[in-house]
């Protein structure tokens, strides 16, 4: 026993005194240590506020250096390493390192020297992948003003792209110091971001919530700074299709002077589609009620994952109340396994995390997540001073509670399997909360669910009946299934709640045009109008309408005056152009459409029309065609609207046109492939048998449709022309007696 | 408390002529002050220790405006101060010019008005009033407000204005006894 102590007093002293002990010096010591772990961020023209690089930056800083990396505030890193299994860009420094940092500082700092000169790493701003396959940009910079704590703004930047890529990679250049403390990228095919866009003054518009924007369907992509940069995980690329938007929520800390935000986001491409199969799996608590002074509040919630499953990353998310997560795994056998822990979470320091290696969740565990808050004065963090009760919801001074896992599935019906658990999942966590039921209707339309996405939202609307948003997606559903009437009902509820619900309105009065109810559409687009008088979607509405009356002078006075304001747009410049034929100012015209077709969106160096895509590009040849018919020139109108077709091979009016100039040529063996086609794409064209008929001219013709369907063996239709023709009295037998020939075959067989 | 604000009067002429010539807020040297201590016409002077590379200080730059901006019509003054080795008239310019700080400034190179003062950290305030011996009286030292309560913990809002409440009792006309507070930031020393 006694040589123990006396051993152990050796080891103090050997400790403590340091017999021999020589000074920490910057050169042998410290740099090393910051180099590795610091000036990720802190270097000129780094995220950080000053560089760490030279000796004289570090040294006279010793003294904050020591208390950050005591205090665990630098460098910035959340979860706890030991509990939490090994994530990617993880920082941390050992108690030695610290320790080395601490003697140091106390040493006065001291360089030392060495015989090779100190060579700091070089770090670059710049892509860290290579050149980006795509660079997005905002259309404007917006000025984050100077004073304040928090803003959160989304912006809408429309994604360039001509067919669906993949993408594998996504890097975010802040262009600015501090400001920029997280960001969340979206993606929005609805276009409802761009009018919520355009809805708000200055670039993008404010809130925390991303509305109709969704993070790509199985991912979900975050940037803070100084993160290593996002990469799908090996085999789950994700697709951006062309015309959406890409939706980036920022998270900005006002720094003591205005500063111009205008990051970039740059797009690695993969040729592959995915080859993993991938979901996210969500919970949320959206019944946070904490109430004032509360120190220990905490939610937990639990999910049954019913398939192995593989998680790939984690994006623990909640406000300024929340101090503790938990995110574990009940394995089958009653273990417990830590997915992250965060002992002291801290808002401003949010990210989201990926594993080094995918961790295994076996079928029959169940996904936990337990948060504590503190709602009390001692939460510095806390935004209401004196603390007060404060409820779940979206704004940052309401509270939230949930986490995003990311995990890969083996199989289709794996996949199924695990999409029912998330949704027994919110069906019962959903319960009597409007927002919740909304939340899931948007989650289910999505995946494309509608009436199943439908009863969501109908709920929401019976739990908050002045749920203006709720009963718009209502409409919107009942409008994607063809139920004009119940369509126009929900939207006039919304409109009924909200009084200055735009866009609701301008939903009914395109309706009430689609119903013939045209006087009243009229009226209401006119008065938007007023209320709008820069939103391009309204003038064309209503130059549609007032062309549909035959009204087309109002309708070109209309658009006239306001060439200057939309003469960026080339879906502006092709009504246009179509009221110009109507009113046979050909020339001018053709120049429009000429220069649209000039537009080439990848040379960003000619600014051409903003919304420009293949669509429209088509349009602006078929409108040539159009030009060209009605000038004879027959060969030249085939010409373009065969490159209409081949840009947009799915859009029935360009067939009709093909149709009437084939007719003009007197071309019938093109006349009936053409023909053909229509009818094998009906269903994808969206044009069935009366509206075909109607755009036929002759009992030839007739006959033809009728060889047609029977060509691709539909002989219901085919039987069906061939009676059309029959009860019009007129028709040759002979065209038509291999028909009946079939017929009679056709019944037997059906006897 | 050894140290007297022997030079101030002579300072503030100082400033207020080189304003009155440049549109610009003026900058001294803190050695280049050379004069007595025996008359001030202001009712305090505010002195605020700042750093263009400190994130901290630099967040309070909207704040400091807006107390300048109430306080100076009220008699009080304000003097920013660039305690560092480093620090040139140039870089005080552009710093006063990004954070739109329109205050007269202190270029206290070797730093001993920051000892003297006992100012350890930016952003942090020292607040003098005239005392009756004609010496200038040190009656506030510390935070500006309780905005940061650690490095990487900032309040919503503050809730205490150290330095406003200070200058609304000295306004009030009652006697202020000296009290501190600790300033968090970066470190002057
Ligand atoms: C991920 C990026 C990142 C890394 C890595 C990082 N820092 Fe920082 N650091 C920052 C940012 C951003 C701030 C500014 C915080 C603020 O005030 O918003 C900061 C601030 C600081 C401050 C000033 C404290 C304050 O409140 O302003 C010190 C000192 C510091 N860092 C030291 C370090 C040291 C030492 C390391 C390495 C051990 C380190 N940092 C690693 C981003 C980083």
């Amino acid at each position: 026993m006694r040589w123990y102590i006396c051993s152990l007093s050796i080891i103090l002293i050997i400790g403590f005194k340091k017999p021999g002990f020589t000074a920490p010096t910057f050169v042998e010591d410290i740099a090393p240590i910051i180099y590795q772990n610091c000036i990720q961020c802190h270097h000129e023209g780094g995220i950080a506020p000053f560089s760490l690089m030279t000796y004289e930056e570090v040294s006279k800083r010793s003294r904050q250096i020591t208390e950050v990396v005591e205090s665990g505030f630098m460098p910035p890193w959340m979860p706890d390493s030991e509990l939490t299994p090994a994530l990617i860009g993880e920082r941390f420094l050992s108690k030695e390192e610290i320790e080395l940092l601490r003697n140091w500082h106390e040493e006065s700092a001291p360089e030392g020297s060495s015989a090779t000169p100190l060579t700091p790493p070089s770090i670059t701003d710049e892509w860290q992948g290579g050149s980006p396959d795509l660079i997005l940009e905002f259309p404007e910079p917006y000025i984050l003003q100077e004073e304040g704590i928090d803003v959160y703004r989304n912006f809408v930047i429309p994604i360039s792209v001509d067919e669906k890529r993949y993408v594998r990679r996504l890097e975010l250049i802040p262009n600015t110091k501090l400001a920029i403390h997280h960001a969340l990228i979206t993606i929005d095919t609805t276009k409802r971001s761009r009018l919520q866009d355009s809805l708000d003054a200055g670039p993008g518009y404010e809130g925390m919530g991303i509305g109709s924007a969704e993070f790509p369907s199985g991912h979900f992509i975050g940037w803070t700074p100084g993160q290593v940069p996002y990469e799908s995980y090996p085999g789950t690329s994700w697709a951006i299709e062309p015309d959406s938007d890409l939706v980036i929520q920022l998270h900005m800390l006002p720094t003591g002077k205005p500063e111009v935000i205008s990051p970039q986001i740059g797009l690695y491409f993969s040729d592959e589609p995915p080859t993993q199969l991938s979901m996210t799996l969500q919970m949320r608590d959206f019944d946070i009620d904490i109430p004032a002074g509360e120190q220990n509040y905490w939610i937990k919630e639990s999910m049954k994952i019913p398939v192995d499953v593989r998680a790939v990353g984690i994006y623990p998310h909640a406000h300024y109340l929340a101090k503790e997560m938990n995110i574990f795994v009940t394995m089958p056998d009653g273990n417990e396994k830590t997915l992250i822990y965060i002992p002291e979470w801290d808002f401003n320091w949010q990210s989201d995390y990926r594993y080094i290696e995918p961790i295994t969740l076996p079928a029959g565990s169940q996904l936990n997540m337990h948060y504590r808050y503190d709602n009390s004065d001692e939460n510095v963090f806390n935004p209401n001073y004196p603390a007060k009760r404060v409820v779940g919801g979206w704004k940052s001074t309401d509270e939230m509670g949930e986490v995003v896992v990311q995990v890969l599935v083996d199989s289709d019906q794996d996949l199924q399997l695990l999409q029912q658990s998330q949704i027994d999942y919110d069906m019962e966590a959903a319960g009597g909360d409007a927002n919740y039921n909304y939340n899931i209707g948007i989650y289910l339309e999505q995946q494309g669910e509608l009436q199943r996405a439908l009863s969501f939202y109908l709920k929401a609307t019976e739990l908050d009946e002045s749920f203006a948003s709720a009963y718009y997606n209502v409409a919107d559903i009942y409008r994607k299934l063809g139920d004009l009437h119940f369509a126009l009902k929900y939207f006039n509820e919304a409109l009924a709640v909200r009084q200055d619900f735009g866009m609701a309105e301008f939903e009914i009065a395109k309706i009430e045009f689609e119903l013939g109810k045209t006087q009243g559409s009229v009226a209401r687009l006119k008065s938007l109008i007023e209320r709008y008088p820069d939103d391009l979607n309204i003038h064309l509405a209503l130059a549609r309408v007032l062309r549909h009356q035959d009204l087309i002078s109002d309708a070109y006075a209309l658009l006239m005056n306001k060439e200057i304001v939309f003469d960026k747009s080339a879906e502006f410049q092709i009504e246009l152009a179509q009221i110009e034929i109507e009113k046979s100012i050909y020339q001018s015209a053709e120049n429009r459409l000429n220069s649209i077709l000039e537009t080439n969106d990848s040379d960003k160096s000619t600014p051409g029309y903003l919304d420009i895509t293949e669509t429209l590009k088509a349009a602006a040849l078929s409108e040539l065609a159009q030009i060209f018919h009605s000038r004879d020139n027959l060969n030249e109108a085939l010409n373009y609207i065969d490159g209409a077709l081949e840009r947009e091979p799915l859009q029935s009016s360009l067939y009709i046109r093909r149709l009437a100039i084939l007719r003009s040529l007197e071309d019938t063996a093109e006349f009936s492939h053409t023909l053909i086609q229509l009818v094998s794409l009906s269903a994808q064209l969206g044009m069935h048998y009366q509206s075909i008929l109607e755009e036929l001219d002759s009992l030839e013709e007739k006959q033809t449709l009728a060889s047609a369907y029977a060509q691709i063996n539909d002989f219901e239709w085919a039987f069906k022309t061939a009676d059309e023709i029959i009860k019009s009295g007129i028709y040759s037998e002979e065209a038509l007696q291999p028909l009946k020939l079939k017929r009679r075959e056709y019944l037997l067989e059906s006897l | 408390m050894k140290y007297k604000l022997k030079y101030l009067p002579a300072f503030l002429a100082y400033c207020v002529i080189s304003m009155s010539i440049f549109a610009e807020a003026s900058i001294a040297l803190y050695d280049s002050m050379t004069a007595d201590q025996q008359s001030s016409d202001s009712k305090a002077t505010v002195y605020i220790f700042t750093a263009p590379d400190c994130p901290i200080a630099n967040r309070f730059s909207p704040y400091i405006r807006s107390l300048e901006s109430e306080y100076s019509s009220k008699g009080i003054r304000f003097f920013l101060v660039y305690s560092n080795p480093k620090i040139t008239e140039q870089k005080v310019n552009i710093h006063r010019k990004d954070y739109h700080l329109d205050i007269p400034a202190i270029l206290d190179v070797d730093r001993d008005f920051a000892r003297t003062a006992g100012a350890s950290v930016t952003p942090e305030c020292v607040v003098y009033v005239p005392s009756n011996n004609g010496q200038s009286r040190l009656v506030y030292r510390g935070r500006i407000s309780n905005l940061y309560e650690d490095f990487g913990k900032w309040r919503h809002a503050h809730t205490e204005e150290n330095l406003k409440s200070i200058l609304d009792q000295i306004l009030k006309g009652v006697a202020v006894p000296f009290s501190s507070t600790k300033a968090i930031g970066c470190y002057i020393f």
